[in-house]
């Protein structure tokens, strides 16, 4: 059974245990590269080496880790950080828009079953849907949709005016009703 | 008077937002296997801290022998006049009777307490 991360951590603040760490990137990474892939539009390279330069920060960083948050909202903080450093970077080279996945890359394209079918063409709708929101709108929804924090942790992690994540997050959602209507309750 | 009781939520937004947080649990993405993206991480992680103390200490010790050398070197005859000057302080103050032992055990021991707290202090970490 592996230690909890305030463990983790102090073992890798107080002996350099590279063990210890590799721990909190394999129970981190699939969050903090959803969460990229997501905000870069599908660009799964680019999330990866976002999230790869992530990590890399939370260590060189980790003694500022107060506890004061769960570790993995202080990650996806450093995570929205360098997604943010990159854009300002590639600005005038690089279109940030909103990539759709092709529906083969989504999991389970190739299964036969409707339900998984039915899968995939939510998946795709509501890939299709987040693309049309700004970048601020994505990384809003998706913290509080998908990784469930509370509007104060989604304040936290993008660094931004608790007001002002609650008005992303109902502009969001209101251009989500009106784009995925045909998922909407009948 | 009994203050207002707040509206009651519309059942119509109420059924949107679940289904809103259903499209989003159902469609969100599957779990991302490693597939060596750890291996990578720690791959880059800069040299190990042991490493890089006893680098630090091999510089420090090789400035001092080439600073020690090049002092020798151009203050060679300075130098000894000042070494043998404090050998012979040194050689009269070991003659002289040995002051009371607990001062000078007390001495010590504060010597070291200090040293233990500055030691401490400086390699503290915050978690």
């Amino acid at each position: 059974m592996s230690l909890p991360d305030i463990d983790l951590i102090a073992r890798v603040l107080a002996y350099d245990d590279r063990h210890a760490f590799g721990e909190l990137v394999r129970q981190h990474q699939s969050a903090v590269r959803n969460f990229l892939r997501r905000l870069s539009g599908g660009r799964h390279a680019l999330a990866d080496d976002l999230a790869q330069e992530t990590f890399l920060a939370a260590y060189r960083d980790l003694a500022r880790f107060r506890g004061g948050s769960a570790f993995s909202t202080w990650l996806l903080g450093i995570a929205y950080n360098q997604y943010r450093s990159a854009r300002r970077r590639d600005r005038g080279t690089v279109e940030w828009t909103g990539e759709v996945p092709a529906a083969e890359a989504l999991p389970g394209y190739e299964s036969t079953a409707p339900a998984a079918a039915a899968t995939v063409d939510l998946q795709q709708d509501l890939a299709t849907a987040l693309a049309q929101l700004t970048h601020d709108e994505r990384a809003a929804i998706h913290l509080c949709y998908t990784e469930g924090l509370t509007h104060e942790e989604a304040s936290a992690v993008l660094g931004s005016p608790l007001g002002t994540v609650k008005t992303h997050v109902l502009r969001a959602k209101e251009k989500l009703r009106r784009l995925l209507h045909a998922w909407a309750p009948s | 008077m009994n203050a207002p009781l707040p509206p009651e939520p519309d059942p119509v937004s109420v059924a949107e937002e679940r289904r809103l947080q259903q499209v989003f649990r159902d469609g969100a993405a599957d779990y991302l296997d490693d597939a060596g993206f750890t291996a990578r991480v720690l791959g880059r992680l800069p040299a190990a801290r042991r490493q890089r103390e006893r680098r630090r200490w091999l510089l420090l010790g090789t400035a001092v022998l080439l600073g020690g050398a090049v002092a020798g070197v151009f203050g060679g005859h300075d130098l000894a006049a000042a070494l043998s000057a404090g050998w012979s302080w040194a050689a009269e103050w070991s003659v002289r009777p040995i002051p009371r032992m607990e001062t000078l055990a007390t001495a010590g021991s504060l010597v070291v307490l200090i040293g233990a707290l500055a030691v401490a202090w400086w390699s503290r970490r915050e978690v």
